[in-house]
């Protein structure tokens, strides 16, 4: 208890130191939401980076392409003048595709190395023929642009030597702003992911603090505690509902504990007190005339006693869930047996029995335990002779209850259980008040309710107007 | 008879052999499973007393063991655990009858003797039952007291019979709810008492002596 009232304390106060703030990244960090986050960061950072790189592919290496393959038609007019015009034509047709063409680059160069035409002067140290990427000077920047120049270099009889290029500044923009886009998204999709991950992580872990917050409530002994419900309806508030019920379950378990010892403290005390007493007695010979008399008187409290404890370690056998052994039990015959053992008693005590057996066979054929059923069968006409006065009126009867219940019912015409007592007689050890006197031990219909829930069904208890029906219904099959 | 008594706690064996012996019963005593089946082989007794939970073997393994053997000894098990699943488990084992802690002296002693009576005279074969003038004829289901035909309910002359086959001892309240309802637990009320009541009404009115004998808290007995 001390520990639970001062934690949330601490907490609160070292909410802001730094320690605890990186205490609590951890926290999160760790989490299976943020490791799932992560995971799926980088998936989908995998999957945008290959679309990207196809789109950046398609784009500058289509243009790229484009580049070359005109570069090689242009060549091919070149190659097509010389052929047939000579070398004249071709310095004519050069210096005629050179004019005012400022992205294309044609040079005519002797073999020393002198320009003959173009619209250029020969770049220095290009001899080779073939495919070369040359370095520009920008006309408006007077700027160097390395590479910048794709290149053909054909070589002609006598050195002549032709160059056909391309400005591809452009292309170079283009693919540049593309590299830098991809590397913004990326950068920002990093960010996000982490942010929405750990973001993520922190309503899983909010989530699930209320039922570890709960867990550990109940754990230090505060079993009213629930799990905080959102009302969303999610499966967090499904979960929580569940837990809900099972602790609502443990504490029903709990407080029927608590109020059973409570009751075998209170209802074994006093007759344990009263033997002790006669005993006493016993011992004192000068006072007690017949002591054999007080002996037995004890036999019969210690029988009682025992009967008391019987009852309640067969509650609770009924109760724990263990195996007990199952048969199907025909509750018609076993109705028949058990009516005709109380026969003779209500015949006794001048009240009238009556027996109705109005469901046979499968149909009033319960899977269960035939002592526990009988028992319980036993302990309501007991009952029912129990309290109703002479020239009552007391019935069994057994009857379908639709196609797949059986109900077995017991009424009387005695005072009855008054409304606002009939769930507490199921209790164990609780008696009416205006019962104190009669012996019994409040015990009965406890264990028939036992009995019931164990196969299934249940006892309903119901004005007779005046006395009590009490019913059993079974599952049938 | 003879009986042995296989139980670990002292002092509940001794109080159960004085009891067994002021009864008129010769009685061994073996504290622990290895002792108690040695002795049930060794010697021949009429019953035997097994507690479930013993030292060295448990009660249960013991009598199946003795029933392995070919030993048919009638067993009364004596068992702490209450529950009707150990019942079964009981009388599956071999045991011939089950007893839950705590009992009645009388309870156990009645319980003994009838399984005891039982082998003695294995009257399952027998067709009539004979006590004093009051005779019952088990195949044709009719009882006659000094010729004089008495008409019974079966339930009444289940009763009798059960009665009649355990003659000169004490049947129990429970005994006879056992073996007339096939049921294991307490009747609240007195329900066997006012069935024996209206089994009285037949059997012993209107002659001088009366047989069934009320014996104060164990039982019931008939004899003349």
């Amino acid at each position: 208890m001390l520990t639970s009232l001062k934690r949330p304390a601490a907490e609160a106060a070292g909410a802001d130191l730094p320690s605890d703030r990186h205490r609590h990244l951890g926290r999160l960090l760790r989490t299976t939401t943020f490791r799932f986050a992560l995971i799926y960061l980088g998936l989908f950072i995998g999957s945008v980076l290959l679309v990207l790189w196809l789109i950046y592919w398609s784009t500058a290496g289509f243009l790229a392409g484009q580049a070359d393959t005109g570069i090689r038609e242009d060549m091919q007019a070149l190659a097509d003048r010389y052929r047939t015009g000579g070398m004249a034509s071709l310095a004519e047709a050069v210096n005629e595709r050179g004019m005012g063409n400022a992205s294309s680059i044609y040079i005519l160069s002797a073999g020393s190395g002198a320009t003959l035409a173009g619209n250029q002067f020969w770049p220095k140290g290009v001899d080779e023929a073939g495919w070369a990427n040359l370095p520009v000077k920008d006309p408006s920047t007077g700027q160097v642009r390395p590479g910048d120049v794709r290149a053909l270099i054909a070589v002609l009889p006598g050195g002549y030597r032709v160059l056909v290029g391309r400005d591809l500044g452009e292309v170079r923009v283009l693919r540049e702003r593309l590299e830098r886009v991809i590397g913004w998204s990326m950068g920002l999709a990093l960010v996000l992911g982490l942010v929405g991950g750990l973001a993520m992580s922190r309503v899983w872990l909010r989530r699930l603090d209320g039922v570890t917050r709960t867990a550990e409530a109940i754990r230090e002994g505060m079993l009213v505690s629930r799990v905080p419900l959102t009302g969303s309806g999610d499966e967090f508030d499904q979960l929580a509902h569940t837990l809900n019920a099972m602790l609502d379950r443990i504490e029903a378990l709990v407080a029927g504990i608590r109020h059973v010892s409570q009751g075998i403290a209170h209802d074994l005390r006093t007759p344990l007190t009263r033997l002790r007493t006669r005993l006493e007695l016993a011992l004192m010979h000068d006072t007690v005339e017949n002591p054999r008399e007080v002996l037995e008187a004890a036999i019969e409290e210690v029988d009682h006693l025992l009967a008391t404890f019987r009852a309640l370690l067969a509650i609770a056998e009924v109760e724990s869930g263990g195996s007990l052994p199952i048969a199907p039990v025909p509750l018609d015959a076993l109705a028949l047996s058990t009516g005709e053992l109380y026969d003779a008693v209500a015949e006794d005590q001048g009240i009238t029995f009556t027996m109705a057996v109005e469901a046979t066979g499968p149909a009033a054929t319960v899977q269960g335990n035939r002592q526990l059923l009988g028992q319980a069968l036993a302990n309501l006409l007991d009952n029912a002779l129990k309290y109703t006065p002479e020239g009552g009126h007391v019935s069994l009867t057994v009857a379908a209850d639709g196609p797949s219940r059986v109900k077995v019912t017991v009424a009387d015409n005695g005072p009855g259980i008054p409304a606002e007592d009939r769930e507490r007689v199921r209790e164990r050890f609780f008696r009416l008040d205006r019962d104190q006197a009669r012996p019994g031990s409040g015990l009965g219909l406890s264990l028939v309710d036992a009995v019931a829930q164990r196969h299934g069904g249940t006892l309903v208890l119901e004005d007779n107007g005046p006395g009590l029906k009490a019913q059993l219904l079974l599952p049938v099959g | 008879m003879k009986i042995l008594v296989i139980e670990d706690d002292a002092q509940a064996a001794a109080y159960m052999l004085k009891g067994l012996k002021e009864a008129g019963h010769a009685v061994d005593h073996a504290p622990d499973g290895t002792q108690g089946l040695y002795l049930a082989g060794a010697e021949h007794y009429d019953a035997l007393v097994v507690d479930r939970m013993l030292p060295g073997r448990d009660g249960l393994s013991l009598v199946s063991l003795l029933r392995a053997a070919g030993n048919d000894t009638p067993v009364l098990v004596l068992s702490a655990l209450g529950s009707v699943e150990d019942r079964v488990t009981g009388l599956r084992a071999g045991g011939d009858d089950y007893l839950t802690k705590p009992y009645a002296f009388s309870e156990l002693l009645a319980r003994l003797e009838s399984l005891g009576r039982r082998r003695a005279a294995p009257q399952a074969q027998a067709t009539k039952l004979v006590v004093s003038d009051l005779e019952m004829d088990l195949l044709a289901r009719t009882v006659k007291r000094g010729g004089k035909v008495i008409d019974l309910l079966p339930r009444e002359f289940q009763l009798l019979e059960c009665l009649m086959r355990n003659a000169g001892s004490v049947v129990t309240r429970t005994m006879l709810l056992e073996q007339v309802w096939d049921y294991h637990f307490d009747p609240q009320t007195n329900v066997i008492d006012v069935h024996i009541a209206r089994l009285r009404q037949k059997v012993d009115k209107g002659f001088d002596q009366p047989l069934i004998q009320t014996v104060r808290g164990a039982g019931y007995c008939l004899r003349p």
